[in-house]
């Protein structure tokens, strides 16, 4: 396989929180069992994600499932978040897997939410739809921005794309 | 709020709180979309002009 030199993309995390969920985050990282690894906790944020979408369906018919949706939403965030702290931590990464899985897992992981959404009765399935196709679109403009800009020669960096 | 009441009053009508929500959410993704796509187009062809 070609191995061409990967420059990964420069982050914004422009949420206020952000300072505190990194700290969370590191603290959890160094605190983790050993033989939990990154791809464990990417696993468990697709997973979660899956029952979140599940939880949404069964709230169509108990509202404890709407409970179930926030338990699986605080699993996904820890998966989701901690498996790229976690590599970070151990001086373990992998830009380009993890680039590319990351955005992958989201792109499934969405698209659980919303079916499950779309069939909870609590979203109308049009709106559901609406709203992944929107974020599908998105997506595909981060992307393209994120190869197109990073390739340009750095004088012409006006703006990062985000 | 969404396990207590899962419906908002708004203008006069009743309509499902997530409807409401996924509605400001494709709003608000869509203008984001529409931004970017201008920035980024006038970047690029600032960077590659016709000769």
């Amino acid at each position: 396989m070609q191995t061409a030199i990967f420059t990964e993309a420069d982050r914004a995390q422009v949420s206020f929180l952000a300072p505190l969920e990194k700290k969370t985050l590191i603290w959890l990282a160094r605190r983790t069992p050993a033989w939990i690894n990154s791809d464990h906790l990417t696993t468990l944020g697709l997973i979660s994600l899956l029952g979140a979408g599940l939880s949404y369906w069964y709230a169509r018919y108990h509202r404890s499932g709407l409970l179930l949706v926030a338990a699986c939403l605080a699993l996904n965030w820890l998966g989701d978040s901690l498996d790229g702290t976690l590599a970070r931590v151990r001086n373990r990464q992998r830009p380009r897997y993890g680039f590319y899985v990351d955005h992958i897992v989201d792109t499934f992981g969405v698209l659980l939410l919303l079916g499950g959404l779309a069939m909870s009765g609590y979203m109308r399935a049009p709106i559901a739809a609406g709203l992944l196709t929107t974020y599908y679109m998105l997506s595909i403009e981060v992307y393209l921005a994120t190869y197109t800009i990073r390739n340009l020669p750095s004088f012409l960096l006006e703006v990062q794309p985000h | 709020m969404l396990f207590y009441c899962p419906m908002v009053q708004l203008a006069g009508s009743t309509y499902r709180l997530y409807d409401v929500g996924g509605a400001a959410g494709v709003t608000g993704l869509a203008l984001m979309l529409m931004a970017s796509i201008v920035r980024h187009t006038v970047q690029l062809y600032r960077a590659e002009r016709l000769p």
